[in-house]
């Protein structure tokens, strides 16, 4: 909705805490995203090759991040939309735990920094993701030309 | 290969294996990924499904998204590396976008070590990886720091 469309620039403050966003992982979202990225690694898809691999059972590829955590994702909670199309501008990820399938990640976030470049509006995000146990499966900080 | 002997045959600027992908329109057509919010040329049946999912807000994108070239990355360092687990429990990666791909392109994904460190009682492998679009022009510039023990 056109009104609910006000996430910009200026909403944002460094320190901001972001909303909580819930997701658990099965197995045919990973099936899925393997389709798609043409990911054949036998370890997201397979217990056995995994085991093989020295992992608990078949593992989500870790930049599925970017589907259980997408910063998108993150700002429903604020019940409003980005207004426009970010655009990436760099990423840094710190995989620290593989994530399995059934597995419930909860994600949380920050604003880090903001500022203007060049007459372009950044905004720097970290999210931590963790899983139902409380450990860390992953650390990203995301930055995004913010469209308004 | 057992896995030290690994660690000990990679030299530093060993490249590599590259990884050569198509950026398809595909993904960007799959809402479920992009929680919807992406979805190049917002093609009525992604936009439908992108509703169904209760996602309110469309934009559409000319350019392959970065989330696909850092997926390509990461395939890359797990095809190279004797297990993922390296990767899944520890590693990092850095990436800037420092120029676009155009749907269809192929592109090819590289990677060069530029070092292997001892940190905390850890073996590491530090590599540049890098991504260079249709024209060998580098889109993704990066680094990735794996624990190898």
């Amino acid at each position: 909705m056109a009104d609910q469309a006000n996430l910009t620039y200026d909403f944002f403050y460094i320190g901001q805490e972001l909303p909580v966003y819930v997701h658990t992982v099965n197995a045919e979202e990973i099936d899925n995203f393997c389709k798609l990225f043409k990911e054949k690694n036998p370890v997201y898809l397979s217990d056995e090759a995994a085991e093989r691999a020295g992992l608990p059972g078949r593992i989500a590829p870790p930049m599925m991040v970017r589907y259980y955590a997408h910063f998108q994702n993150v700002f429903k909670g604020f019940g409003k939309t980005v207004p426009g199309h970010s655009i990436h501008a760099s990423g840094e990820y710190h995989f620290l735990h593989p994530v399995r399938p059934g597995d419930t990640i909860s994600t949380t976030g920050r604003v880090i920094d903001k500022y203007i470049k060049r007459d372009k509006k950044f905004l720097c995000f970290e999210l931590i993701s963790k899983n139902m146990n409380g450990e860390t499966v992953v650390i990203n900080r995301h930055v995004s030309v913010w469209p308004k | 290969m057992d896995h030290e002997e690994f660690y000990n045959r990679v030299k530093i600027g060993d490249e590599i294996p590259p990884l050569e992908k198509q950026a398809t329109l595909e993904g960007f057509q799959t809402p479920e990924i992009f929680g919807g919010i992406e979805l190049a040329n917002g093609s009525d049946e992604a936009k439908e499904k992108a509703m169904a999912l209760g996602v309110d807000a469309i934009h559409t994108s000319k350019v392959f998204g970065g989330v696909f070239m850092l997926q390509f990355i990461s395939e890359m360092i797990t095809n190279w590396l004797p297990s993922p687990k390296y990767w899944v429990q520890g590693g990092r990666l850095f990436a800037k976008f420092v120029g676009l791909v155009k749907f269809n392109e192929l592109i090819m994904c590289r990677g060069k070590v530029k070092d292997k460190t001892l940190k905390d009682n850890k073996n590491y492998f530090v590599c540049d990886v890098w991504i260079e679009n249709a024209s060998r022009d580098k889109v993704v510039i990066g680094e990735v720091q794996i624990p190898f023990s």
